[in-house]
């Protein structure tokens, strides 16, 4: 009798620790995703994206926005560095800020702002001072451009292009703000704030209108 | 409680019965305790299944309320209810003992949700099939620690979400996502400790659509596309007969106490799974290599390039060294089985006679493929020839199946045989004759055949199936 009763109070205990080691282990797993994006928002290097508006019928559609930077679409025959990527390859963006003229709604303002972009692209990550964004290879294709020269002839000159994914191409934003940032970001007036830790790893900070921020991203 | 219509006829009717002698007097109130007690224990299911509903329903409604107000609430509090909803769930399914794998399911699905939600909070992008994998190792963590099969089943389903997005989201560009298979072996592990047959059914299902997917990101040029998919179903058709053969000889093996030692119950169980997967995979795959069109079809190139035929050349290598391995694999298990004592009791005689023309077929087979994959335009020049010869593979195994199935006592090979025969002989009928014969001929034509064809078939199944169930009778 007494080792049918220990038995059950094994079992009852191994039955607890299993529940608990699930809830445990489910919920450190939800709190590292905030926890390394905190990381990355309270140790990274702020930066300033310009934003290249992709469809503007739809960049703001409801609360979900798909943003596109200047350094989504990477020309490798303009930018020093690795040449050949495929899909899925990781790839490491040196950055460094050039003073833009700030577009704002009323174009009165002279003010100047930093916007970063690239100066070399690698496949490994540089060994180098300076801002290094990572990201994700997503296509390599060619870009045709006509230009016409002086005699009036049209030549087509051949670009080879990176596409590439950061993890910062997507913001919620609330319910009825979408088409105000939507005419900003088409008249170039909206541009974003980013952190970028030691690792290259992004993370969206906020949002940049006529100079000013808007938004904060906020651990709680 | 009320009484059920039923019960009140059988109070009726048993003194009626005890009477004629067909019913013992002292059985009748067993009898009664019996059906009363059944229907105490079906009124209290549909009463559970008021209290699943009015849960899901007051859980809708409670999501709803957030949803509307999702943006005024403050993160703290978001971050505080995702958490709380899921801790309830694993805390009901610890204290009631009833509902507690329903509990479990949900909160694994609580969990899934909250990996969204906290990304959307804290504009968290990921990689999104990396989120569905975390979804699914979470649900197969619940389901390890607490031997649970439902939320293994959303594991399986998830695993096969996880490789789906990868593929779509690298365009299934030449990628194999050798990956998953590593989350399938964990998976498969857990399905045979558990030994719950319609997991294992699941989980085969899974590495299937894997492989479909995989099959789908070899590509050489579109205007291969027919040779990739004999390809493809070449690569099928040896895989999975070598998968069924095993499996009938794993079986047969475990039945006789045969050399390699293993749990009776649980290959008793799955073997027949595996074996029936495997059927429907190999005759389904040589259904489609049995298609003329596929050889002979106008848009097929023939490899008249240098920049083809390297490719198509390192493919036909490593065909040939499947087929070898495979063949190497089998060999091997038929030694194994060499001496098991099924294999040379005299009343088995039969059935090894099958199994050694299921083999020729099978060789006779690989040395075919081999040869139309080496040499792509011999193929296109004979592909009459070498449809031919498909079909009389196709129609010869058909055959087969069925005594297989007859040998075995196994009636759903014997179902599937006459099935696939049938199939077969549609097809081949609409292949042929739609071009040949005048329309309303073809109709008439067609529909005296298939009329004539589904009763012979249909008197032959019921004769082999009366027989298995008669010698299993016995």
């Amino acid at each position: 009798m007494t080792t049918v009763f220990s038995n059950v109070e094994r079992k009852n205990k191994q039955r607890s620790m299993a529940y608990l080691l699930v809830v445990l282990v489910q919920s450190l797993f939800l709190i590292s995703m905030i926890a390394l994006k905190q990381y990355t928002l309270t140790t990274g290097t702020p930066i300033v994206l310009e934003i290249t508006p992709i469809d503007p019928r739809s960049l703001f559609s409801g609360d979900y926005v798909r943003l596109n930077y200047q350094i989504s679409n990477l020309s490798l025959d303009d930018i020093p560095g690795d040449k050949n990527f495929k899909m899925g390859d990781t790839v490491y963006v040196t950055l460094q800020a050039f003073p833009s003229p700030l577009v704002t709604s009323n174009n009165t303002d002279n003010s100047i702002i930093d916007y970063w972009k690239p100066i070399f692209i690698s496949k490994t990550f540089p060994e180098t001072n300076q801002v290094v964004i990572r990201g994700v290879a997503t296509q390599q294709f060619s870009n045709n451009q006509n230009s016409n020269n002086q005699t009036g002839t049209g030549n087509s000159t051949s670009k080879t292009m990176l596409s590439v994914w950061y993890g910062i191409e997507q913001f919620y934003v609330p319910e009825n703000k979408g088409q105000a940032l939507e005419q900003m970001a088409t008249k170039k007036q909206l541009a974003v704030k980013v952190k970028v830790d030691k690792f290259g790893v992004a993370a969206i900070a906020g949002l940049v209108a006529n100079g000013q921020e808007i938004y904060q991203e906020k651990l709680f | 409680m009320k009484e059920s219509n039923f019960l009140k006829r059988l109070r009726r009717e048993l003194p009626l019965w005890v009477q004629n002698g067909w019913v013992l007097e002292t059985r009748q109130q067993d009898i009664l305790n019996y059906v009363e007690k059944k229907e105490q224990q079906t009124q209290t299911s549909s009463t559970s299944i008021f209290v699943i509903f009015g849960a899901l329903l007051f859980a809708t409604g409670v999501i709803s309320f957030f949803a509307a107000n999702w943006d005024i609430i403050p993160k703290l509090v978001k971050i505080f209810i995702l958490f709380a909803i899921m801790w309830g769930a694993y805390f009901i399914s610890y204290v009631t003992s009833r509902f507690a794998s329903v509990f479990l399911l949900l909160g694994s699905l609580l969990f899934g949700a909250n990996i969204w939600l906290i990304a959307q909070i804290y504009h968290i992008e990921v990689f999104y099939p990396s989120g569905v994998l975390a979804w699914s190792l979470g649900a197969l963590l619940v389901a390890i620690a607490l031997r649970n099969s439902l939320t293994l089943a959303l594991s399986i389903s998830l695993g096969v979400l996880w490789t789906g997005l990868y593929y779509y989201t690298f365009n299934f560009r030449g990628i194999i996502h050798w990956e998953y298979l590593i989350l399938w072996l964990v998976q498969i592990i857990f399905v045979i400790r558990l030994q719950k047959p319609a997991l294992l059914n699941l989980a085969i299902l899974s590495l299937i659509i894997w492989s479909l997917f995989s099959i789908s990101g070899i590509q050489f040029n579109l205007y291969f596309l027919q040779l990739y998919i004999l390809l493809a179903c070449t690569l099928y058709f040896i895989g999975i007969l070598g998968v069924f053969i095993a499996s009938l000889l794993f079986k047969k093996m475990n039945q006789n106490e045969a050399i390699i030692k293993l749990k009776t119950e649980i290959t008793q169980k799955f073997a027949r799974s595996l074996q029936h997967w495997g059927l429907f995979l190999i005759f389904s795959t040589l259904y489609i290599l049995a298609i003329p069109q596929l050889i002979h079809d106008s848009h097929f190139q023939p490899v008249t390039t240098y920049a083809f035929y390297p490719v198509l050349y390192s493919v036909g290598i490593s065909i040939t060294l499947l087929v070898i391995l495979i063949n190497v694999v089998m060999l091997i298990g038929i030694v194994i089985s060499k001496n098991s004592e099924w294999i040379h009791s005299p009343n088995r005689s039969s059935l090894r006679a099958m199994i050694y023309f299921g083999l020729f077929l099978y060789l006779f087979l690989n040395i075919l493929i081999l040869s139309t994959l080496l040499g792509a335009t011999h193929l296109q020049k004979n592909s009459g020839f070498f449809s031919i010869l498909f079909n009389i593979i196709y129609f010869a195994g058909t055959l087969w199946l069925i005594q297989v199935g007859n040998q075995i006592k196994d009636s759903f090979t014997v179902n599937l045989g006459c099935v696939f025969f049938a199939l077969g002989l549609i097809t081949r009928y609409f292949d042929t004759f739609w071009t040949l014969l005048d329309r309303s001929f073809f109709f008439m034509l067609g529909g005296l055949l298939l009329l004539s064809v589904s009763f012979v078939i249909e008197k032959y199944r019921r004769f082999f199936i009366k027989k298995i169930n008669e010698n299993r009778d016995r």
